[in-house]
């Protein structure tokens, strides 16, 4: 009898369709963690939920802008306006192959106030933005060949704010495009949210502070608020700011010899000089701000010291 | 940092308190003078430092000697 020579097992490579008993669903989309392209979790850090999560909370106050995780827990809805899968036709009008398209998205954000979707739109147009998808149920990207789980490429434009009338209420939106059409299917990755875990209340972006400063005879005075709300900074943080490490003058750091009623004084020698707080993680260490409930960044002034 | 703090609630530096006393005055600028001491006139507000001076100054030159 002869033997056909064919591999037996014809579908070596399909998938199998036994039913799970426990599944992570695309539920819902809350939040974005906005990063740049380099950012990734590496496989080390993959071990737990919580261990993956600290990674990214610490990411937060990153020294390095490109290599900051940016949490934008403010989605409150969807529109999926993804195209439908071009289909390549036979001449005779059979269904040859299938393209999907890439994920479109309209995205509506909790209102948080002009200046602050201000502070978004800068995100307009910048290249090598990339993010984390966070669902109801998961936090989600995609694995690399390392197993180190990289954020998704996308492009965000926060669109023109739609202002409300008298039946709608005043509109943020944003457009989302995901640039890998598998992003949400076979090449999604990562890790579920533990039951009960809130991710936004547990992960917080930097708050800009705004430095001003007066340059007088062998000092200089300077005055904080924060750059959205304009509360007092000094105020704040007065204790904290009046320690050893907050603060740097021409890139290093001094103590401030005397805070009163919110305002810093710094004993300088004549000339120029610039002052700006330390590092978002710096500024932790002494107790303002933290990894888990946010940190600050401020600007940097330029006083004149007198010598008389 | 050990700041002292004065009736006011200003924080000063320890380091201050290592100038001499006219340094010490002079270093604190007129406007804020007139914050650590609620709007007083400057000659209140340097007879104020003096007095301030005079109780931390000094504490740091009897320690110096008692070394």
């Amino acid at each position: 009898m002869s033997r056909l020579n064919y591999p037996l097992n014809c579908n070596t490579g399909v998938g199998n369709t036994g039913l799970p008993n426990y599944t992570i669903n695309l539920e819902q989309l809350t939040g974005l963690l906005l990063t740049f392209d380099g950012f990734k979790i590496p496989a080390s850090s993959l071990t737990d939920f919580y261990t993956m999560f600290a990674y990214l909370q610490e990411a937060t106050l990153n020294t390095d802008p490109l290599m900051r995780i940016y949490p934008l827990n403010i989605i409150e809805g969807l529109t999926d306006n993804t195209a439908a899968p071009e289909k390549k036709m036979s001449g005779y009008g059979n269904t040859k192959g299938v393209t999907e398209q890439t994920h479109q998205f309209e995205v509506e954000l909790e209102s948080h106030g002009i200046h602050f979707y201000k502070n978004l739109r800068k995100w307009n147009g910048r290249k090598n933005v990339r993010a984390y998808w966070i669902d109801k149920g998961f936090i989600g990207g995609y694995k690399d060949s390392n197993g180190d789980l990289q954020p998704m490429e996308l492009d965000i434009f926060f669109k023109q704010v739609k202002p409300g009338n008298v039946a709608d209420i005043t509109k943020y939106m944003c457009e989302v495009e995901l640039k890998d059409e598998k992003a949400l299917t076979d090449n999604l990755d990562g890790m579920a949210i533990p039951n009960g875990f809130i991710v936004k209340n547990e992960i917080f972006g930097l708050t800009d502070v705004e430095l001003s400063g007066t340059g007088g005879v062998l000092s200089a005075t300077v005055t904080g608020v924060m750059a959205i709300s304009k509360e007092d900074f000094v105020r704040k943080f007065y204790g904290e700011l009046f320690a050893n490490g907050p603060w740097l003058v021409d890139g290093v750091s001094k103590d401030p010899d005397s805070i009163i009623n919110w305002n810093v004084l710094f004993t300088l020698t004549a000339g120029t000089h610039k002052i700006k707080l330390a590092s978002p993680i710096i500024l932790a260490e002494n107790g303002i701000g933290s990894n888990t409930s946010g940190g600050y960044e401020s600007n940097e002034i330029t006083v004149t010291v007198r010598a008389n | 940092m050990d700041a002292i703090k004065t009736k006011s609630g200003a924080l000063i530096s320890p380091a201050m308190f290592q100038k001499s006393e006219t340094e010490f005055i002079k270093a604190f600028p007129n406007d804020f003078k007139q914050l650590m001491f609620n709007g007083a006139s400057l000659k209140d507000c340097d007879a104020e430092l003096k007095a301030l001076y005079a109780i931390h100054g000094k504490v740091k030159k009897r320690v110096k000697k008692e070394k």
